[in-house]
């Protein structure tokens, strides 16, 4: 399994869209989404998430919350903000556009 | 929000900390427990938990980099390490220390006396509609204003909401304690509600007690109230003896009260019962100040063309009794802010230029230090870029440590400022106003920081980022020996250049002020004002009537202090030199045309006694002095100066003529000139001396009070015994202004001296920079050229050829500033034309006196430098090569 370097610049993109997709969800849920979804295509190292996480959170993007899982343990659950709904919308169109470049480049002759 | 969060986050670090390791930990168990249920052990779930995580340590670490705590560490870090790198150089750190505390100081303590004088607004409701409306007569150049034209204006409701006038007038307190010479005021009840003053205890009179002959009542001041009755919560009620005459105090004025007349703090305020009615001549004209409050929305322009058709009015009516004096005048009204200001303006002008200059100096020395001391620390900043610290890390920390530069020295300008505050404060500056309330406040603290970051950013900072523009593999190259370019030695000198040359117009300034002062002090007064004490007595207005026993017991007192040792001689005088003139008077002279009605010429008069010439030692040029056989029953007799000899007889015979007072009805007798005195400059050094008549006290018009003047050996001794002779005489009569001629002629300079010591105090600071500024630029020239110098001294060179080489350095850079600076003098010191006396403003002795000293101080700066690099030891520089 490659480590997933590369994607260190997206992880932004992917906490907000698996927030979105999830409405809220604590950082061992976060990473388990983002792997199943993509059928293990994308792993995060777990530690990483966490800086990204208070980043995102000190930026305003997301809030957090101590509450119960669903297994009875304490856990902090994030949430998107409304800016932090605008800020996914500009992530994702930027990243779309990226996936273009990068294709039309490989499509190339 | 987010900017709240992150602050908040600051002070919440240790909590945040907590959470985060909850958290951690929260996400391991939940990974471990799922790695259980598929079946792991529990010690295999637990490390696969861990490595799959990574180290929680580091994870911690970075996660805290996103809190602004680590800004704050990171901030600290770098001013540690910028105090660290200035503590290295302790002599630039002490020198450019001492500047910016030395200019904010200097510009802070002026900051505070503008703050106190100019810029809090006026301690009255809504300030900015008061107005201080005054007559202007071109004919007499006086702005003038009578008590009708007051009525007149405070009768005309459209553009003023209210009006009120005030007139000095001091007044003897009596009855208790030891009589006193008290200053008052005749206000009308308007001034009150105009200014919008209210009593502290008490009230003030009303509009019923402000008609005449009605109120025998006062308002008293807080001093006068603690003083005087010492603070009793009950004076409300009780009377007071003003002039013989019991006044009920009806009211004490609040702590806070400020007079809008600076120059009159007045003890108490009594009505002045203006008659309301114009055409009411039966009570005296009395000359006031006028206050109006504009209504809200009128104009200061709105509120002048108003006030001048009432006033064309009024003269057109034909109701003033003295038309004729108002002949072209007109309404001047200004806001009373401006009217206060005025008058303090000139002083100010010059500190605050001063002060400028001086701020300016410290800048250029700032910014020719950090120069300096940039260039020589490119190699330093070459060399941590090459290791990779940022660009915008190096700018920080360059930003940084002019900051630490600019606060250490921030706290010092603080310091010398307060210390300064206190020193004007107890300097009492008449001058000035409102000096005893000087005081450095946040207002004036907020003006240090800001001046303080501007001083630093801009002179520091500026430089050297433009030094470290430099190609680090350039810098680290040439290493230690790089003479830096010529390009940042010219830039180096032409700002020490300006620097003296700025410093040689304040010296020129201060040098100008000094000539003139000399010159004045020069000045033949016109009498010998050595050894001369002066007293007053004034007499209650009210018992006018009864001149006999005011003159029994002047001469009482004339006699007693006669008697004693060290008195040689005693005379009396209604007015002494340097002081205004008590009367003055139009003259009709016998043979010569006579001027029409209200057109003749105005002469000041002064009524002395036979002695009084005598005792001030003015001489007679021709004719007699006056005698004790020229009483008010003899021929009225007369004395003049010369300068009514110049202009009323030139070339005649002044001896034996007359003149009179003219006068509508009856003719007024006539007064038969029996002596010339030589010119007195009565109305100060620097004036130019007017028409004087010297009338016999015996023989004058009613006088208000007189002033004994007192030739003798010891002033101190006589000055107590005048006092007890008075009080043993008559208990209630006051003595006041017991000053010695001396201290009367340095109180007449005072505004001249004033602004001597503050152009003199700014010119010496300004001298003290320029010349550290020398030492530190050529310090540090001679530390960079410490090869050179080594170079030259294996060469062959002997010591007192380097330290001439030094010198000569600080001799050119002395030179060249020298010359700006005269330059530059010509053309500002023509502003201060009109503070000069008898001194050009391009004075070639003040000048070139300035010049040298600046030189001579310049190279005395040079010498420690050049003598240090006549130590330079050639074996060591070039074995450090």
């Amino acid at each position: 399994m490659p480590k997933n370097d590369q994607l260190s610049g997206s992880l932004d993109l992917l906490i907000l869209k698996t927030l979105a997709q999830l409405g809220s969800m604590h950082g061992y849920g976060i990473v388990l989404h983002i792997q199943q979804v993509s059928d293990d295509l994308l792993r995060i190292e777990e530690g990483s998430l966490y800086p990204a996480l208070h980043r995102i959170e000190e930026t305003g993007w997301i809030i957090s919350e101590w509450r119960v899982s669903e297994n009875n343990r304490r856990a902090k659950y994030y949430q998107l903000t409304a800016r932090g709904r605008k800020q996914l919308v500009l992530e994702q169109q930027s990243w779309e556009r990226v996936v273009k470049g990068v294709n039309s480049l490989l499509k190339f002759a | 929000m987010s900017l709240f969060r992150r602050i908040a986050s600051v002070f919440r670090s240790r909590q945040l900390d907590q959470d985060l390791d909850e958290e951690l930990r929260s996400h391991l168990e939940m990974r471990a427990a799922d790695n259980m249920s598929a079946g792991m052990s529990a010690d295999e779930a637990q490390l696969d938990a861990r490595r799959r995580f990574g180290n929680p340590a580091l994870i911690k670490e970075s996660t805290r980099t996103q809190r602004i705590v680590l800004w704050l560490e990171t901030v600290l870090q770098e001013a540690r390490f910028g105090l660290r790198m200035l503590r290295r150089t302790p002599g630039f750190t002490v020198v450019a220390v001492l500047t910016v505390a030395l200019t904010i100081g200097a510009t802070v303590a002026v900051f505070t006396v503008i703050d106190s004088v100019l810029l809090r607004p006026l301690p009255y409701e809504n300030p900015n509609r008061l107005l201080s409306i005054t007559i202007f007569m071109p004919r007499q150049n006086e702005e003038i204003i009578a008590s009708p034209q007051y009525a007149a204006f405070k009768a005309d409701g459209r553009v003023l909401e209210d009006a009120g006038a005030y007139s000095p007038e001091d007044y003897n307190l009596s009855g208790g304690g030891e009589a006193e010479r008290l200053h008052g005021v005749l206000a009308t009840a308007s001034f009150f509600s105009t200014l919008g003053l209210r009593p502290t205890m008490g009230r003030v009179f009303s509009a019923e007690e402000d008609k005449p002959g009605v109120g025998k009542v006062a308002v008293i001041s807080h001093s006068l109230w603690a003083r005087h009755f010492n603070s009793d919560p009950g004076v409300v009620g009780k009377t007071i003896l003003l002039d013989d005459v019991p006044h009920l105090i009806i009211g004490v004025l609040p702590r806070s009260f400020r007079f809008p007349d600076v120059n009159l703090q007045p003890d108490f305020i009594v009505p002045a019962a203006i008659p309301a009615s114009l055409g009411d001549l039966s009570h005296p004209m009395l000359i006031v100040n006028v206050i109006g409050r504009m209504k809200p929305g009128i104009s200061l322009a709105e509120a002048q063309s108003d006030l001048e058709n009432v006033h064309q009015q009024y003269l057109a009516s034909g109701q003033s009794r003295f038309g004729a004096f108002f002949v072209g005048s007109s309404v001047h009204t200004r806001l009373l802010k401006t009217e206060l200001v005025g008058s303090v303006r000139r002083p100010l002008l010059i500190i605050m230029t001063a002060v400028g200059f001086v701020l300016l100096i410290g800048c250029l020395n700032i910014a020719s230090l950090q120069l300096a001391r940039a260039v020589q620390r490119t190699q330093e900043v070459g060399m941590r870029s090459a290791l990779g610290a940022g660009k915008l890390r190096l700018l920080r920390q360059l930003l940084t440590e002019n900051l630490v530069l600019s606060a250490a020295g921030a706290i010092g300008g603080v310091l010398i400022a307060l210390v300064a505050a206190s020193l004007l404060r107890a300097a009492k500056l008449s001058a000035l106003p409102h000096m005893a309330e000087i005081r450095v406040d946040l207002w004036v603290l907020g003006f240090a920081v800001l001046a303080t970051l501007a001083a630093g950013v801009f002179f520091g900072f500026a430089p050297a980022l433009w030094v470290n523009r430099t190609d680090p593999a350039d810098a680290i190259g040439k290493g230690n020996r790089s003479t830096a370019g010529s390009g940042h030695r010219r830039l180096r000198n032409l700002l020490i250049v300006a620097e003296l040359a700025v410093a040689v117009v304040l010296l020129a300034g201060a040098g100008l002020l000094a000539h003139s002062f000399s010159r004045l002090l020069a000045v033949n007064p016109g009498f010998d004002f050595h050894n001369v004490l002066t007293a007053r007595v004034s007499f209650p207005l009210t018992s006018l009537q009864e001149q006999e026993p005011r003159f029994a017991f002047r001469d009482q007192v004339t006699r007693e202090l006669r008697s004693l040792p060290s008195v040689e001689s005693v005379g009396t005088t209604t007015s002494l030199p340097f002081q205004p003139y008590e009367g003055s008077m139009s003259v009709l002279i016998e043979g010569k045309p006579v001027a029409p009605m209200g057109m003749s010429p105005f002469v000041s008069v002064t009524g002395i006694s036979p002695d009084y010439l005598h005792v001030m030692r003015i001489p007679l040029a021709s004719g007699r002095g006056f005698n004790d056989s020229d009483i008010h029953t003899s021929t009225p007799v007369a004395i003049v100066n010369q300068a009514f000899v110049g202009q009323f007889f030139p070339g005649e015979e002044v001896l034996g003529k007359r003149f009179r007072v003219p006068t509508p009805g009856p003719p007024a007798p006539w007064t038969t000139i029996v002596g010339v005195v030589a010119d007195v400059r009565h109305l100060g050094l620097a004036e130019s001396v007017s028409p004087e008549i010297y009338r016999p006290l015996s023989q004058g018009r009613i006088y208000t009070g007189v002033t004994f003047v007192i030739r003798t050996t010891e002033v101190e001794s006589t000055s107590a015994a005048l006092r007890k002779i008075i009080t043993r005489l008559d208990p209630s009569q006051p003595v006041s202004d017991v000053l010695s001629m001396e201290q009367q002629l340095s109180a007449s300079l005072a505004a001249r001296r004033f602004n001597l010591i503050a152009l003199g105090a700014f010119a010496l600071l300004a001298l003290i920079l320029a010349a550290v500024g020398i030492f530190g630029v050529l310090s540090y020239s001679v530390a960079q050229r410490s090869h050179e110098i080594g170079v030259r001294m294996a060469l062959g060179s002997d010591r007192a050829r380097v330290l001439k080489l030094v010198l000569r350095e600080a001799a050119w850079l002395s030179v060249a500033g020298s010359l700006c600076g005269i330059a530059g003098a010509a053309g500002l010191t023509r502003f201060m034309s009109s503070l000069l006396y008898h001194t050009s403003v391009f004075d070639p002795l003040t000048m070139i006196t300035v010049a040298a000293l600046l030189i001579g101080v310049g190279i005395l700066a040079g010498f420690v430098p050049a003598h240090r690099a006549s130590r330079v030891d050639p074996m060591i520089v070039l074995r450090a090569e």
